[in-house]
């Protein structure tokens, strides 16, 4: 095999919608034996409406648990006993599910995938709703509750966004909205939302092209059109005076969660800001790192990382304190890197080996199946540009000191900020 | 587009015909140093997974240092023979590589990954951590400091805290009971001197393999550069240190820890087999319908039926000698006692009731068609070779495997489950607001309080 040419990838995308506005889209792959099937419908935690927090989580949940002609628990076993593997997963903006298969199992894939788009209601019942109801709760209980520092995200988007604001909550959702929600509720849900033209198809792997859309043709093309299904955006929040709170956990170490509106998936400076990530905290040469953890050695850890979301951008600087350091410490010490990064104090070098790490983890994030399905499916979906994920390598190499600086003095600035210490229980943030 | 094809909805559609499944060809070199290479090509990313193996693992450490190999992976990048820590983080980051390290209890793992661009740098990065590290002292206490900040941190988390006191509770003294990072006490006496003493005893090219995955060079171009790379790095590694098997605990334990919290960490476990173990593909076979799948019964049972849980799971770890057997979970605080005679309930009746037709085919299907999938980019094949050198497994294991699984009956999971699952002296941790269910957990049987360092209490 010949080595691959200086860092570029490309894939040969095919895109076909059906009769009923499935988008699909194909990309053959025959490295391995596998296909992966992934499916996104355009409808996320911010399309929920209010009192109705986690429902589009919840709802996801219900998906698994049988269509007309798939049994109740069979979705599961049918997939791990093609030898595949499954999943689904809620974001603000959008819901996925997703298998990869033997290659010869395609239409095992499409066939489920298919059945619980068309055939769904007839399967639904309240017991099945109350049981996952108690499950996700768990999950709740499990991943945020009962979790150190596990609340400070709800918190901060609480925070960050004005009322009513569709980012304003987390996809886990609220307990008692969980327990509000109802069988009606998800009628409706599903009716409005999960129809043919509001999904997307994306099938990586080893297949045929023709064959692939051929298909997806048989098992998605009688599925009615939906009633159209209301997008919702969410808007910019404009600048203004920096939020600032404190909550409390059982931990015993103060952390500091530096929160910044920042640009959206596919936005100018998105990904400057996310080589700026890798600047900030991506390897123990980067800055944040080598100032908090490795010279002042007030941080046990930093992270600096923007997440991909459709309609405004949220970034996120997290740094856990040493004991006996004050919060208020280790936010000074953040905010002195920032403002070298504004003072334009960045090289050539610094910028390049930070551009080399974001291109590492890209070819990681296309390298299966399954995460490049999604990659695609994630572009077509927010941008209607599937081709994006071609443009993500030069996008990313193209970044230079001074995009990076621009997106530094743009976004990570006091007027865009909120700021959240999560303190020890019972103490006063002062360590010991 | 053409006319539909009519879809018959009412059963599943039939597989194509099966996939061939190509398993990576090994690339074997030895260099004259002595260093095992084992070279695939795989996909045409531009990418190389690297994972450096060596057989020593936390076993080795003194007990008093327990920590040591930990801390000697952990030290290799932070100073070597002509580059300070910060010259060798620069110069990692301006590869883009991302450097792992993996220190268990039966060997230690090195891992690169990093774009094919750089690969001749990326050879050079790894040669001289392994062979040039300087151990200097205000570094090694860095890293002391931030493993104790790290074991300190723990105690935050009600299901690490879980883990721990399972394994004292399974492995009593044995090396496999002690926390493979070492806990506070031995960590404390931990110097650069332990250090250097380690790293020159076991970091030996004789005894290590590199193993390289990806958009790897054809074999003579990269023998060359290998040698060229590696010729600073000499020495033989001593064998690694015989280890007893573990002794299965007498009687039942069951260990309480107070933690306010709206859940139950519950852990059940026992001894479970060695990787060399006969009964390998059995125990997979009986773990998949215990608790290995999402359809398994444990989730199926504690989850899909109750509600209780996010998810309810059974794993084992074969070692080099027996490793853990453990069903894990976390519930709703109010179903903890329930949820515990659930679990050792489902564990019965896997020694009772038969493993139906239909589950062990889900099993086996499970281990044997997923193949393809777990070999499918770097990482996943140098993962899974990692493996077969560490447990010493042959080279066309993963092709032999899937005769092995089919092999497995009904009687086999039977069997092996009446030979693990040793459900009058299992090994029980919770960790959750005790103090709410304190006399249903008494119903179980005697319940020994322990903090969350794992330190006898008052009851």
């Amino acid at each position: 095999m010949p080595r691959a040419e200086n860092g570029v990838v490309h894939f040969e995308l095919k895109e076909r919608t059906l009769n009923n506005g499935l988008r699909v889209i194909v990309q053959e792959d025959h490295t391995t034996p596998v296909v992966s099937v992934h499916v996104m419908y355009h409808v996320g935690s911010k399309h929920e409406r209010p009192g109705r927090t986690g429902f589009a989580h919840l709802f996801e949940h219900l998906m698994f648990q049988g269509s007309e002609h798939v049994h109740d628990d069979a979705h599961f076993k049918f997939v791990q006993d093609a030898g595949g593997t499954l999943n689904g997963s809620t974001w603000f903006d959008r819901t996925n599910y997703f298998e990869t298969l033997p290659s010869n199992e395609l239409e095992l894939g499409l066939w489920l995938e298919s059945d619980r788009l068309g055939f769904f209601e007839s399967a639904i019942t309240q017991e099945k709703l109350d049981n996952q109801r108690d499950v996700v709760k768990n999950e709740r209980r499990q991943s945020y509750e009962n979790r150190p520092y596990g609340l400070a995200i709800e918190t901060i988007l609480r925070l960050a966004y004005p009322e009513g604001h569709p980012y304003r909550h987390p996809t886990i959702g609220f307990m008692e909205d969980l327990d509000a929600a109802s069988l009606e509720d998800v009628r409706g849900f599903f009716r409005t939302f999960y129809a043919p033209d509001n999904a997307v198809l994306v099938l990586v792997g080893d297949l045929d092209v023709e064959y692939g859309f051929k298909m997806a043709d048989k098992y998605f093309g009688e599925i009615p059109r939906g009633p159209g299904s209301p997008q919702v955006t969410a808007p910019p929040v404009a600048p203004g005076e920096e939020i600032r709170e404190a909550i409390y956990d059982t931990v015993q170490f103060p952390r500091v969660y530096m929160f910044h509106h920042a640009p959206a998936l596919g936005q100018p400076g998105f990904e400057a800001a996310d080589v700026l990530g890798f600047l900030l905290s991506e390897g123990k040469s980067s800055r944040l790192y080598r100032s908090l953890v490795y010279e002042k050695r007030i941080a046990q850890d930093v992270t600096a990382q923007v997440w991909p979301t459709e309609d405004c951008g949220l970034s996120f600087i997290v740094a856990t304190a040493r004991p006996g350091v004050a919060a208020e410490t280790l936010e000074a010490g953040i905010l002195e890197t920032l403002a070298e990064i504004h003072a334009g104090n960045i090289s050539e070098r610094e910028t390049e080996g930070s551009v080399n790490r974001a291109l590492r983890e890209l070819v990681k994030l296309i390298d299966s199946v399954g995460s490049r399905s999604d990659a695609i499916a994630t572009a077509a979906t927010f941008l209607e540009r599937p081709d994006y994920v071609n443009q993500l390598f030069g996008r990313v190499e193209s970044v230079t000191p001074e995009a990076v600086v621009a997106v530094a003095k743009e976004w990570l600035v006091p007027e865009r900020r909120t700021t959240l210490f999560v303190l020890p229980e019972g103490k006063d943030g002062g360590g010991e | 587009m053409a006319k539909r094809v009519t879809v018959d909805r009412s059963r599943r559609p039939g597989a194509g015909s099966a996939p061939k499944i190509t398993l990576p060809a090994f690339g074997r070199l030895r260099l004259s140093n002595g260093l095992n290479i084992v070279a695939i090509h795989h996909d045409d990313l531009p990418q190389v997974s690297s994972r450096l193996v060596l057989p020593f693992g936390t076993v080795e450490d003194d007990r008093d240092r327990a920590g040591t190999a930990l801390l000697t992976a952990r030290a290799l990048t932070e100073g070597t023979e002509g580059r300070s820590a910060s010259e060798m983080a620069e110069r990692l980051d301006l590869l883009g590589g991302r450097f792992s390290l993996d220190v268990s209890y039966d060997a230690t793992v090195l891992s690169l990954h990093f774009l094919s661009r750089v690969f001749d740098d990326a050879l050079d990065f790894i040669s001289q951590i392994l062979s040039r590290p300087t151990f200097e002292p205000k570094e090694v206490e860095r890293l002391r400091d931030e493993r104790l900040d790290e074991i300190a941190r723990g105690l935050d988390e009600p299901r690490i805290i879980a883990n721990l006191r399972l394994n004292e509770a399974s492995f009593g003294d044995h090396p496999y009971g002690m926390r493979a990072g070492g806990v506070e006490e031995t960590v404390r006496r931990i110097d650069s001197e332990t250090l250097r003493a380690f790293h020159a005893r076991y970091y030996r090219p004789s005894e290590a393999t590199l193993i390289l995955v990806g958009d790897v060079p054809e074999t003579d171009e990269l023998e060359g550069g290998l040698e060229k790379a590696f010729a600073g790095w000499r020495g033989e590694a001593p064998l690694a240190s015989p280890l007893a098997n573990p002794e299965p605990v007498d009687g039942v334990r069951l260990w309480a820890v107070q933690r306010s919290g709206p859940q139950s960490e519950i852990r059940v476990g026992f001894l479970g087999i060695a990787r060399s173990d006969p009964d390998y593909a059995a125990v997979s076979v009986m773990n998949a319908i215990l608790g290995g799948l999402f359809s398994s019964r444990v989730n199926m049972n504690l989850r899909e039926d109750k509600g209780w849980t996010y998810g309810a799971a059974s794993r084992f770890e074969a070692r080099k000698c027996r490793g853990p057997l453990h069903v894990a979970t976390a519930v709703d605080a109010g179903a903890t006692v329930a949820a515990v005679r659930e679990i050792v309930k489902e564990m019965e009746r896997m020694k009772t009731a038969s493993a139906s037709d239909e589950e062990l085919e889900l099993a086996k299907n499970a281990l044997t068609l997923s193949l393809p999938r777990l070999f499918e980019t770097p990482s996943h094949v140098s993962r899974r070779v990692k493996q077969q050198i560490v447990y010493d497994l042959p080279d066309d294991y993963w092709e032999t495997f899937t005769d092995q699984v089919r092999n497995v009956g009904e009687a086999d999971v039977r069997r092996v489950a009446d030979r693990l699952l040793s459900t009058d002296r299992p090994a029980i941790v919770i960790v959750g607001p005790v103090a709410g269910f304190r006399s249903e957990l008494d119903e179980l049987g005697p319940v020994e309080m322990r903090d969350i360092h794992g330190q006898v209490v008052d009851q």
